[in-house]
């Protein structure tokens, strides 16, 4: 399961990152045009054509194909899984807690404190490093930094859950304390896949990778690790108020 | 991320066989492979039915030389009950999973898209590779369950809790095949969400010169609509799923509620909500239903319109209409639950929203009626698999008029009414749709043409007997014969249904036979075929404007696109039909 997970999050990210665009082009040439001129664009008769009408005006619409806009579309559309996933489980969870009787309150350890602290230093550490990328800096100090601290996240997670453990407190002792492990471990699950990318991105070089310049991988990543942080918040205070 | 060092340049082919034919980027040999896929898993699954049909229409009778096939199954030529149920499983989660959501997305859609919006590849062809493997090996987890211990598991293709989340005191094959039939629909999500993120991301940003959204034809429009659809009902259930397994094997309770006695113990498991499952595998559900209709619907559309030789008929009605289905499909998943004891007041909600889906429907049967209106029509095979696919699709969906309201549902639910009308609205006529769409881009997919008289033969029986095999469904719905049943020999209430079971089977033995028809067709047109010239029905859309078979970069240039897709019947025109790369002037030349 651990390994599909992974290997969603990861898929994604490798797979964003190569894309069948040709290189960014010339302007796009229109096939040259002669003799009559074109038909007024015919509208109002639902039986003729396809919605799109004739004629030169209308030919409008140039193909995008910027490989680097396709990767960064990719990546939100890749976001949009993951948020119903979460969306699942946490509708589990509201529906879950509303059954009442059996569900048991067990205290968050106070560890998610220092832990949401790193992660949201860490987002800041990484527009940090993008700034002084865009600027023509050594960014790679900042990326670096940014990768210790979501290590550090994980790490602090792992550590959240021996608490627990140690408590007595595992995955199926109470209905919450349940669906505190599922809801951490899969988000702890999507940022190592997170992790990847940031390394990759880290190692972009600067005359960047195949079509994508080393700006557009620092995107990519970036989109990915603020959504997780922006994920981990929302959990973090479900986990804590909604008890 | 060595992925993207030395990136091939994306329009020269690859040498080795294996890149080319087998770990292939090529989206035109990706999408041969699911089709390919789905091709297999669809004999699987009919030889599935046709042993069901066996039981149901001969109860207990002895079929020796099964014996020797399945050992336990049918130990002494006589069916298991267990085996049975092991049977109606595994016929579902093939025919919906592994070939009502693999050949007309994963299949026609990885060929033609790219081709139709002008472009040399899906936006991301390693995961597109990525995605088809990642299916096969769902697949082969999914047949990987009939060869472990229990056998394959007993709890439907919906596979509901509690029973689903117990482990073999539930049935000998609720242990290891019940976990692998939960990984391999994980694993099927994964690739399925894949793909899905490619679909959108290629017909966002890989449209060539021209061809505005409203310039695409049908078909890439309900290829999108059912990425979108993908890409929001299978994460719910891959979380459905994640949980069904904690349930399973780590002492969970998401799903199992207290105080349940199975087969006389007391089970160790409290407050969970078997109702919880139903809620998030129908959320998936029923957007599944309409992943496997709606591309079906484009190539319907697409083909309706090449052979009636008409426009087709009010286009952004039809784009509209997709886009209301696959809405309002999210909001309906309740009217599976109507009888899970939910309050009469969402029923009434839920079974409004359902009704209201047939507002769109209607929209596009009638726009299909009127694109063949007064068209001349060509009665190719693809065009009369795409007419059985209005007719199956109406006569279908008018039972679901019924099932829709909860008041009648109450007495229907789980009877052969819901098999009947399932059966014809998204199983047969899905399935018609990939008849449809293998017919018409068989040419583009193999360089050969299919063969049309053998192919009008086939079609003529299974359209009789598919209508032969699930009306009379209907008929034993009306009759409370419930679905899943292994035999009806013990109800005394059900004794004159025995002869409808025996014409059901028959019929069904009949049109499966028929199949073969459609084995030989495809096997032999694919090497004595005759050679298809690049556009064999004198289609407007961009793929014909390609060799057929189309090499590996589609289009030496960038086509550009000047026309909308269905330029046909164009009054004055030199050819009746104006291709969407003809120059502008072409259109103001006919008018003339």
């Amino acid at each position: 399961m651990t390994a599909t997970l992974l290997t969603h999050s990861t898929g994604v990210l490798t797979g964003i990152l190569t894309t069948s665009a040709p290189p960014v082009e010339a302007p796009p040439r229109r096939a040259p045009i002669g003799g009559l001129p074109p038909a007024p664009p015919i509208t109002g008769d639902w039986s003729r054509g396809g919605g799109g009408g004739d004629g030169e005006e209308s030919a409008g619409r140039e193909s995008a194909r910027d490989p680097s806009q396709i990767a960064i579309t990719g990546m939100w559309i890749a976001l949009a899984p993951i948020l119903m996933l979460f969306m699942a489980f946490v509708s589990a969870y509201v529906v879950r807690q509303g059954l009442g009787r059996d569900w048991v309150r067990v205290p968050v350890p106070g560890l998610l404190w220092v832990n949401t602290l790193v992660l949201l230093v860490s987002s800041l550490a990484l527009e940090r490093g993008r700034r002084v990328d865009r600027a023509g800096g050594r960014a790679r100090p900042w990326l670096m930094a940014t990768l210790g601290l979501g290590i550090l996240f994980v790490g602090g997670q792992l550590a959240a859950w021996r608490q627990l453990a140690g408590q007595g407190v595992g995955l199926s002792t109470t209905p919450y304390s349940s669906f505190f492990y599922l809801l951490t471990g899969a988000h702890g699950l999507h940022l190592a896949g997170g992790l990847l990318g940031l390394t990759a991105a880290t190692l972009w070089p600067e005359r960047g990778l195949g079509r994508l310049p080393r700006s557009v991988a620092l995107q990519l990543a970036a989109i990915y690790w603020h959504f997780m942080g922006l994920l981990w918040l929302g959990l973090f205070l479900l986990l804590l108020f909604w008890r | 991320m060595s992925v993207a060092h030395h990136h091939p340049a994306v329009h020269e082919a690859p040498k080795s066989f294996i890149t080319r034919w087998i770990f292939s980027k090529d989206h035109k040999v990706i999408g041969i492979q699911y089709w390919w896929l789905a091709f297999v898993a669809v004999f699987v699954g009919m030889a599935l039915s046709l042993l069901m049909r066996l039981q149901l229409a001969f109860p207990s009778h002895q079929w020796p030389f099964l014996a020797n096939i399945f050992k336990t199954g049918m130990a002494g030529g006589v069916m298991a009950p267990e085996f049975y149920l092991a049977l109606v499983t595994m016929h579902g989660t093939i025919m919906v999973f592994f070939v009502l959501t693999t050949a007309p997305q994963g299949g026609f859609g990885n060929f033609a898209l790219p081709l139709q919006i002008g472009a040399r590849d899906m936006a991301f062809p390693t995961l597109n590779m990525l995605s088809f493997w990642v299916t096969l090996v769902g697949f082969v987890v999914l047949i990987a369950a009939f060869f472990v211990e229990g056998g394959a598991p007993l709890g439907g293709w919906t596979g509901y809790p509690p029973l689903s989340a117990l482990g073999t005191i539930a049935g000998p094959g609720q242990g290891m095949g019940m976990n692998l039939w939960i990984i391999s629909i994980a694993i099927f999500c994964v690739g399925s969400l894949l793909g899905a993120l490619n679909f959108l991301a290629t017909t966002l940003g890989m449209r060539t010169h021209g061809m505005s959204l409203l310039r695409m034809p049908l078909t890439c429009w309900a290829w999108f609509t059912t990425a979108v659809l993908a890409l929001l009902s299978f994460p719910v259930l891959f979380g459905a799923g994640v949980l069904l397994l904690l349930d399973r094997n780590a002492g969970t309770s998401f799903f199992l509620p207290g105080g349940l006695v199975v087969a006389g113990e007391l089970i160790d498991h409290r407050g969970g909500s078997p109702i919880l499952w139903q809620h998030l595998f129908w959320f998936f559900g029923h957007p599944e239903v309409y992943i496997a209709i709606i591309p079906g619907m484009g190539a319907t559309s697409q083909i309706l319109a090449t052979f009636a030789r008409k426009p087709i008929f009010g286009y952004r009605a039809m784009v509209g209409a997709i886009f209301a289905i696959g809405l309002l499909g999210f909001f309906v998943w309740g009217h599976h639950m109507f009888i899970s004891g939910m309050s009469p007041y969402s029923s009434v909600v839920f079974s409004l929203l359902t009704l209201s889906i047939g507002v769109p429907s209607a929209i596009k049967t009638v726009n299909w009626l009127g694109t063949i209106w007064g068209g001349k029509i060509r009665f190719t095979c693809a065009m009369l698999f795409a007419l059985g696919f209005v007719s199956l699709f109406v006569g279908g969906g008018l039972g679901g008029i019924f099932l829709g309201q909860p008041s009648i549902d109450l007495f229907l639910h789980d009877t052969y009414f819901v098999v009947g009308h399932f059966h014809l609205v998204m199983g047969v006529a899905a399935i018609f749709g990939m008849f449809a769409g293998t017919f018409y881009w068989f040419p583009k997919m193999f360089g050969r043409m299919m063969h049309e008289g053998l192919g009008k033969v086939h079609f003529v029986i299974t359209l009789l007997g598919v209508y032969a095999i699930f009306m009379p469904m209907h008929a034993l719905g009306v009759m409370g014969h419930p679905r899943r049943y292994y035999t009806g020999t013990n109800f005394e209430y059900l004794g004159s249904a025995s002869g409808l079971h025996t014409l059901i089977t028959w019929a069904a033995f009949i049109t499966i036979s028929a199949q073969v028809l459609f084995v030989i067709n495809v096997f032999w047109s694919m090497f004595r075929g005759k050679r298809a010239a690049e556009n064999p029905w004198e289609a407007t859309t961009l793929e014909w404007t390609t060799p057929s078979p189309p090499p590996h970069e589609n289009f030496p240039e960038d086509p550009v696109v000047h026309h909308g897709p269905y330029e046909y019947g164009v009054p004055g025109a030199a050819r009746d039909y104006i291709m969407q790369t003809d120059p502008p002037a072409a259109m103001a030349a006919a008018k003339h």
